[in-house]
């Protein structure tokens, strides 16, 4: 562990801002790594608190990306591995594994914000942990209410969809 | 709080990368997908996607199993995941070896074919040259054309390439010293077969039983007769060979040869209900080192009351991870890592070619985007 941790603060699209240890979020986030090795020759000389602008993301997201980023950091220190972000796979015994279970078990639109917020900020376990929940949520749905869910227009006409039907019919 | 607003739509890119994430056992639901509108179509039925898809899970699922038939010849085809192909049953034909997303087939009498049944494409090819039917012992084998060149191939977008088929046949002759093997390969590019490469090694007969196994570029086939040799052939310098391993039963029954995970060569023999199991890292060193993995008692893998002097091994899966035996009237797959037996097939089968491969859908791009899918035209 750093003896002397050091915070950034991070600004949601809409003003919120949230304190997190550096060390934390640049072990997780290769956007804000990059973000903070290019700020960090002017902070150097400067006990000014760095405050990083995070313009696609809403505070509510951003609190359960900070949530989940720092969960892990500190698994992972548990461990005696603060170097080695852990993450875990669907399935895992690990406690980190039930972390991730309920992380996701939240309604469409919460999920598809963490999908673009992890995205954005390049958190790669994030990334794939969201994307696998929203295939999981689709491939129990019916084709009607993926539509539903994502607001897509069918562009199918029927003697299409139909011909899609009894050529695949061993999928429906 | 900021006021409510709509669900954010999910880019090309997230859909793909969520599409990516269905799991490979689940064939039906990427077909679901396609339905969902055009522009998941296009996604699902591009080669890119294909790639895509592959390299993220890394390994094909097993789709089913072609089983032939004891006694009548036909292929049926038993899935093991939601994938159902168009005309599955394979009347008056026997499944021969399936790899690379393809299924090779010998149509009694008349010649052998060639099946992808994700696009339902089916290539006809006639027996080469040299075949003189009952009289020798043969067997052949279907792979992509990328894999018997120097830069070998990484598999994950073969299915749509051209494919060559290895014929292998030894003459049976009463003159031990008189039998000759020899290759013939098919590209279906040149729609021809190449001229044959021989070897004359007394009594060396080819294996017809058992399906052949790949090593880099290297195509490895059993003796009929002796677990103990086998023939390599390397497919970039047309070169054959028969070669020793180990066997303490050389007389046992050759029940699988197949590639390591490592790239290596594994094989099994089948003696007094018993799997012994070898394996090398490096098959083409001279003093190639042979490690014994395991012996296996699959009597103890069974059901109870299964007649195991009725066992017979039937086929496996490449790495061996799993085998399958034949015992009585039905067939049971045997998970050589968790040693669990389930039975796969009801009725008497002499051998069973798993077909494992990934699925993505095969329909028309729709002609846009990214063009025609490969090896989409199933019209």
């Amino acid at each position: 562990m750093a003896s002397e941790k050091k915070v950034v603060f991070l600004r949601s699209s809409d003003g919120e801002a949230f304190e997190v240890s550096e060390e934390v979020i640049s072990a997780a986030s290769v956007t804000i790594k990059g973000m903070i090795d290019e700020e960090s020759p002017s902070r150097a000389d400067t006990a000014a608190t760095t405050t990083l602008a995070i313009p696609n993301v809403t505070a509510a997201t951003l609190s359960r990306v900070l949530h989940y980023v720092n969960k892990h950091f500190d698994a992972a220190a548990v461990v005696g591995r603060p170097d080695d972000y852990i993450f875990c796979a669907p399935g895992d015994e690990h406690p980190l594994a039930r972390f991730d279970d309920d992380f996701v078990d939240v309604d469409n639109d919460t999920l598809i914000d963490l999908v673009h917020a992890a995205e954005y900020l390049h958190i790669k376990k994030l990334f794939d942990l969201t994307c696998k929940a929203v295939a999981d949520k689709l491939k129990g749905r019916t084709i009607d209410q993926i539509r539903e869910t994502f607001g897509i227009v069918n562009d199918y006409t029927v003697e299409e969809e139909v011909e899609v039907y009894r050529e695949n019919s061993w999928a429906f | 709080m900021p006021p409510p607003r709509p669900p954010p739509p999910l880019v090309d890119d997230l859909v793909e990368e969520v599409l990516l994430r269905f799991p490979p056992k689940d064939p039906a639901a990427l077909v679901r997908a396609a339905l969902v509108c055009k522009r998941w179509r296009r996604l699902v039925s591009g080669p890119g996607f294909r790639r895509r898809f592959s390299e993220f899970h890394r390994t094909p699922p097993m789709l089913g199993m072609f089983c032939n038939g004891e006694l009548i010849r036909v292929s049926d085809f038993v899935p093991t995941t939601t994938f159902r192909p168009h005309h599955a049953e394979r009347r008056h034909r026997r499944a021969l070896d399936a790899r690379h997303g393809r299924v090779l087939f010998h149509g009694e009498g008349r010649g052998l074919s060639v099946w992808d049944p994700i696009t339902d494409e089916e290539w006809k090819l006639p027996f080469p040259p040299e075949y003189a039917g009952p009289s020798m012992s043969w067997t052949a084998m279907v792979l992509c054309s990328a894999a018997a060149g120097a830069g070998g191939c990484d598999h994950l977008d073969c299915h749509s390439r051209p494919f060559i088929v290895v014929f292998v046949a030894s003459s049976v002759s009463k003159d031990p010293d008189a039998v000759v093997t020899f290759i013939y390969t098919y590209s279906s590019n040149a729609a021809a077969w190449s001229e044959p490469t021989y070897s004359q090694q007394p009594a060396c007969f080819v294996n017809p039983w058992i399906r052949s196994a790949l090593v880099g570029n290297t195509l490895y086939f059993g003796h009929m007769l002796k677990s103990s040799t086998a023939l390599k052939y390397n497919m970039q310098l047309r070169q054959m060979s028969w070669i020793q391993v180990p066997s303490i039963w050389p007389f046992g029954r050759l029940s699988a040869l197949t590639t390591t995970e490592d790239g290596g060569l594994r094989f099994a023999v089948e003696q007094d209900c018993k799997l012994y199991i070898w394996s090398t890292k490096d098959a083409d060193e001279v003093d190639t080192r042979w490690e014994q993995n395991g012996i296996i008692e699959l009597n103890t893998l069974l059901p109870l009351d299964a007649d195991l002097t009725k066992l017979d091994t039937v086929g496996f899966m490449d790495d061996l991870c799993t085998i399958f035996v034949s015992v009585d009237d039905a067939a049971y797959a045997i998970d050589l890592k968790t040693y669990k037996a389930k039975k796969v097939y009801k009725g008497a089968v002499d051998t069973i070619v798993p077909y494992v491969s990934f699925y993505t859908p095969a329909l028309e791009a729709d002609g846009t985007a990214e063009g025609p899918s490969a090896g989409g035209s199933s019209a």
